[in-house]
């Protein structure tokens, strides 16, 4: 069995093939194949090797395991059930792992590159073909195995998916707990898996609306300050930790979105009397109002080439989502499924659009923009504040379960579905645009 | 050439050129001698008769070598004095020799006048002669002159003749010449228009030779190429139609065995179904396909051995994406060996999977 496996290499093939090249059409048999396991895929990351002078604590394989795990497109192997534990492809006894069912493994081992930080190689190894698939290595910094080790689930899931991983990618929420006899409000930067939380603003009055600027470099998000009966608008900077107040117009100052490019905000105002959406230039500081409408214009989401702009309207009397050029003009309503649909954001490639649907509670809908088919992917009942993954396969999104929420995630198929372990009361996460 | 022949010939030029004035010369000089010898006669003293017959033999051979007949004239009239000297010579008698000899006297007084009468006629005659003679040179002279200047002219228009004669000859000539030139000039001008027509001719023989050698190789080979052709349509048609005679001769075998066959195919074809589901079902329980991915398509083709197991495989273009390919591949690595057919006929070494997933 294994001589006959071992003969997979594509040198061997290459005879076989003249040899099928010479057989008559009509010999061959025809087999259809019209579907396959929607299962993950069943994979086993092999502890990696360590030099004994690595010191850093992290467990590379558990951090990839759980990466891969999460997405929901893999199923690995646990580590007991391993038989055994291979530091190399060399190493590796196909017929152990073809007898747990696993179809690829992942072998790796950590050394100093001698500059202070680590080497990190690994090969991705299919097990029926008896050989590797993939051999990679990745720098790290002395403290940054755990990224590194983002980094190999990011190379795996793209290798199996055909997709940008988005294990690097970070998100921002708020949480709000409550202290000293009152809630406090954090807004909140972590890896994606909760890791690494820091708190960039805190305030015993409400913080909302996070959003990312396309560098990932910055928030914008809106803070109340209800002595003065006002919200503001605000732009801080994750590096320098600086914060820039945009707008602090009576009423409402919310809802902001970045435009592709950086350069503008989307956002809403009612200093004139109604909600409406507006663009803000951050060079001339100036203001543009995009929709003039009696109802509420709210939510506005940036297309990624920056053409238009979608957002939540009641001017058909239930929230529905609408889009307008992002110049203005004529808004154009796109959804008519469901008692109501609002809090619309684009994907990264344009082509759909990830909402709350209100029916029978709230649930997160993927709105495919050429078909105009409406696929609900939560389950609810009070889910919210939806965005795309940078890879635009995963959806982020707050579930509202009795007093408090967690995040969660969706693959857009509605198939796979992960919760994200955040302590306490978390809402409104935004999923930064990069991540690999 | 000698001398003496020169001076021989010379003579007989000069005898020829002046015979007649020679001929002459001699005749007149007999007939002084002549007239001597009867002077003497008469005078009485008898010379001998002798000398008589020598004067005859003298005037024959005159008469002998007279001039041509014109000039003769004068010759013949000398003749007759000659005979009357001969008559009064017979009588001696003394007495009538007195009267006689009177009588002669008176006669040869008589005689003497006449012979004076005719001496001087002879003188007159002879003058006349002379002059005639002269006349007669001068005549001949001028015939001779004449005959001269036409024989100079004669000649001269010979010559001229001959000139003429040499200059159209030469002409005659230099046309040959020309003429041969030309001749030579056209013969070798045919020659080499010979020799080029021959050599064209030759060429063209070559070329039409080599033409039909060519054409002779070219149908040669048409034929035997078609004999080829025909030999194996014949060889084709004889085994078709051996064929066809072993086929008619089966008939009736083959019609059994073909409803028997069709029946067995029939069956074949439900066990294919099945071994084609056994297989469909095995490798779908072994392909993973990747979330989220559309548009899936493609085909493999797997080579495998009896038993199942999966000698080689090929993807006939992508799927999609690296990704599914990479599924598509570990679908089929991880279904070897293919699930065994239900019976050996069913059995295809070669298989096509159409990944058309929904």
């Amino acid at each position: 069995m294994i001589e006959r496996l071992v003969a997979w290499s594509r040198l061997t093939v290459i005879p076989a093939l003249m040899l099928l090249a010479a057989m008559p059409a009509q010999a061959a048999l025809e087999v259809e194949i019209t579907q396959g396991v929607s299962g993950a895929q069943p994979i086993a990351i092999v502890p990696f090797a360590r030099d004994a002078s690595v010191t850093g604590d992290t467990d590379i394989a558990e951090v990839v395991d759980a990466d891969l795990e999460r997405s929901g497109l893999f199923e690995p192997l646990a580590r007991d059930a391993m038989l055994e534990t291979p530091g190399s492809v060399r190493e590796v006894d196909y017929a152990n792992w073809r007898s747990v069912e696993v179809d690829n493994v992942v072998v790796g081992r950590v050394s100093p590159d001698g500059r202070g930080g680590y080497r990190v190689s690994f090969d991705i190894i299919d097990v029926y073909k008896g050989r590797s698939i993939g051999g990679y290595e990745i720098s790290a910094s002395e403290g940054g195995l755990r990224d590194a080790a983002h980094a190999v689930a990011n190379r795996i899931y793209e290798q199996f998916t055909g997709n940008k991983g988005y294990f690097l990618s970070r998100i921002a929420y708020v949480a709000v707990a409550q202290e000293n006899n009152g809630p406090t409000y954090r807004l909140v930067v972590a890896d994606y898996d909760g890791h690494n939380p820091q708190t960039i603003a805190r305030s015993r009055e409400p913080i909302l609306s996070p959003a990312w600027h396309p560098a990932g470099t910055k928030l914008a998000y809106v803070a109340f300050d209800l002595q003065r009966g006002r919200s503001s608008l605000r732009i801080q900077d994750l590096g320098t930790g600086e914060v820039k107040e945009v707008s602090s117009r009576p009423g409402i100052n919310g809802a902001p979105a970045w435009s592709p490019n950086g350069n503008k905000l989307a956002m809403t105002l009612s200093y004139r009397g109604n909600p409406d959406i507006y663009t803000y230039d951050l060079a001339d500081e100036q203001v543009r109002q995009i929709t003039r409408n009696g109802a509420i214009d709210t939510e506005p989401s940036w297309s990624p080439d920056g053409s238009h702009i979608v957002f939540t309207s009641d001017r058909g009397g239930k929230p529905q989502v609408y889009r307008v050029r992002s110049g203005g003009g004529n808004a154009e309503r796109l959804t008519f499924d469901g008692e109501s649909n609002q809090r619309p954001s684009y994907s990264p490639d344009g082509e759909k659009i990830v909402m709350v649907q209100g029916g029978n509670g709230y649930r997160i809908a993927v709105l495919d923009l050429e078909t105009n088919n409406v696929r609900v992917v939560s389950d609810g009942p009070l889910d919210e504040g939806a965005s795309f993954a940078p890879n635009g396969q995963v959806i982020i999104y707050a579930r509202q379960q009795g007093n408090s929420a967690e995040l969660a995630t969706v693959s857009v198929d509605g198939r796979i579905r992960n919760r994200l372990r955040q302590p306490g009361d978390v809402r409104e996460p935004a999923w930064s645009p990069a991540g690999y | 050439m000698p001398k003496t022949a020169t001076s021989v010939a010379e003579l007989r030029h000069l005898w020829r050129d002046n015979r007649g004035p020679i001929l002459w010369a001699v005749g007149l000089h007999l007939l002084l001698i002549l007239l001597l010898v009867f002077s003497i006669h008469f005078g009485g003293i008898v010379q001998g008769g002798s000398e008589q017959p020598e004067v005859v033999e003298a005037v024959m051979v005159t008469g002998a070598g007279s001039p041509p007949p014109r000039e003769s004239a004068p010759l013949t009239d000398e003749p007759p004095p000659e005979p009357e000297p001969e008559t009064p010579q017979q009588d001696a008698e003394a007495e009538a020799k007195q009267q006689e000899a009177e009588a002669r006297a008176e006669e040869e007084a008589k005689a003497q006048a006449e012979a004076e009468r005719q001496a001087q006629e002879e003188a007159r005659r002879k003058a006349e002669a002379e002059a005639e003679a002269e006349r007669r040179a001068e005549a001949k002279r001028k015939a001779e002159e004449e005959a001269r200047r036409k024989a100079e002219a004669e000649a001269e228009r010979k010559a001229e003749a001959e000139a003429k004669r040499k200059a159209e000859e030469e002409a005659e000539r230099q046309a040959e010449a020309e003429a041969r030139r030309k001749a030579e000039a056209e013969a070798e001008r045919k020659a080499e228009a010979e020799a080029r027509r021959k050599a064209e001719e030759e060429a063209r023989r070559k070329a039409e030779a080599e033409a039909k050698r060519k054409a002779e190789e070219e149908a040669r080979r048409k034929a035997e190429a078609e004999a080829e052709a025909k030999r194996k349509a014949e060889a084709e048609a004889r085994r078709r139609r051996e064929a066809e005679a072993a086929a008619r001769r089966q008939s009736v075998q083959d019609a059994l065995a073909e409803e028997s066959s069709a029946r067995q195919r029939a069956a074949n074809q439900a066990a294919v179904d099945e071994y084609a589901s056994l297989i469909k079902n095995h490798v779908e329980s072994n392909w993973r396909r990747p979330a989220g991915v559309e548009d899936i398509s493609c085909r493999v083709r797997v080579e495998q051995l009896p038993g199942g197991q999966i000698a080689g495989y090929e993807l006939l273009g992508s799927c999609g994406s690296d990704a599914v390919d990479l599924s598509v591949e570990q679908a089929i690595a991880k279904s070897d060996p293919l699930p065994r057919p239900p019976s050996r006929e069913v059995f295809q070494r070669e298989i096509i999977f159409n990944f058309e997933p929904d």
